[in-house]
């Protein structure tokens, strides 16, 4: 008769508990029971995390010349990583392009409007607001992504999102329509784009 | 033969505990860059680029066929207004009225003036440029200051037309000159 030896089964597991014998198995004929079942559940789980994916933030820069006469019209794609619900904000830097173009008479300007089109897409859900760069700046009044982003401030995107194609922040802009004459200058803004979660 | 049984009662350190994100913020960064080049454009003209007008003196000669008196042309109203990213230079050139032909001695195919433009400033009075027929040209200028951003900001005149010999009488045909301002940012 041959003795059934049963181990502690817990070498996958790094905690320390000391195996603790509960019961008794007999050899057959030598008595009851003749076999022990032993349950070790095995489950794990993944950390929430939130973010923009690994090399995919909202970056660069968007140069256009003579946009007083063209426009201007750009996409700055990003990708989000996030288990959880979110909100993104948005900051502008100077609420609209401004060049350092010193006092200027009456009917000339250094200072031009745009609109920031926010648009997250998640796994199901997707968000998508519009503000005028003016509204952005830190306090302002856009209502719906005006940064920086909390678990209750910014735009919401009620889902996740793991990476998603899809998200993009616009910027865009006719032709500047006067009755004022944009001086001739280099204008320019900066964005920041902030995300949190907002289970 | 007996043997001791253990058992494993263990629990994965990482099982149930998904915790929730911290409140942590990650942050993008853009940047929004728009250049307006040097350039200048106008409204109420032929193009963006161009505008003119044509002044009919009619009738050139007097009863005695000698120059007779014109008033002075003015596009003034004419509703251009001229927009310059920067302020400009300026220039004139002004060709005599002229008719076929060649005029002995006594007669006159060509009919003189003096071409002005006057430009509305942002600041001071206004700048005027000018050439007789008989120079033809003057320029280019930069102006003082910038453009006044209003309708008739750019005004071009002509007067003092004369016949090259006073008492010149006036050969028959018709007659036509021309004033170009050019307006260079």
């Amino acid at each position: 008769m041959r003795g059934l030896a049963i181990l502690c089964a817990a070498g996958f597991m790094s905690l320390a508990t000391p195996c603790v014998a509960q019961t008794t198995a007999y050899a057959p004929g030598q008595g009851s029971p003749n076999s022990i079942v032993l349950s070790v559940p095995v489950t794990a789980s993944i950390n929430n995390h939130c973010g923009f994916a690994t090399g995919a933030a909202p970056s660069g820069t968007y140069t256009q010349p003579d946009f007083d006469s063209s426009g201007l019209n750009h996409d700055f794609n990003f990708t989000l990583d996030c288990t959880l619900p979110m909100r993104v904000g948005v900051v502008s830097s100077n609420g609209g392009l401004q060049a350092s173009a010193g006092t200027l008479p009456s009917g000339y300007v250094s200072f031009a409007p745009y609109n920031v089109t926010l648009n997250l897409q998640g796994d199901v859900a997707s968000a998508n607001a519009t503000c005028a760069a003016s509204t952005l700046t830190t306090g302002s009044t856009c209502s719906t992504f005006l940064g920086p982003a909390s678990t209750t401030q910014g735009l919401k995107l009620n889902g996740a999102s793991n990476s998603a194609p899809g998200s993009y922040l616009r910027v865009t802009a006719p032709a500047y329509p006067g009755p004022d004459v944009l001086v001739a200058a280099t204008y320019s803004d900066t964005l920041v784009v902030t995300l949190s979660a907002s289970p | 033969m007996k043997v001791g049984l253990l058992t494993a009662a263990l629990v994965a350190a990482t099982i149930g505990l998904a915790g929730a994100a911290s409140a942590q913020t990650t942050t993008g960064t853009v940047n929004v860059v728009g250049t307006v080049g040097e350039k200048c454009t106008v409204t109420g003209g032929d193009s963006t680029t161009a505008f003119s007008d044509t002044f009919d003196a009619l009738e050139l000669a007097d009863t005695d066929g000698t120059l007779r008196t014109i008033a002075p042309f003015s596009t003034s109203g004419s509703g251009w207004r001229v927009h310059c990213t920067t302020i400009p230079d300026v220039s004139i050139t002004a060709s005599a009225m002229t008719t076929a032909g060649t005029a002995p001695s006594g007669y006159a195919n060509t009919v003189n003036y003096t071409a002005y433009a006057d430009f509305n400033l942002v600041a001071g009075s206004d700048q005027t440029i000018s050439t007789p027929t008989t120079v033809g040209s003057d320029g280019p200028h930069t102006l003082n200051a910038h453009l006044q951003n209003v309708n008739d900001n750019v005004v071009i005149r002509a007067e003092s037309f004369a016949t090259p010999n006073v008492g010149d009488i006036l050969m028959t045909g018709s007659y036509s000159g021309q004033i170009v301002v050019t307006i260079t940012p």
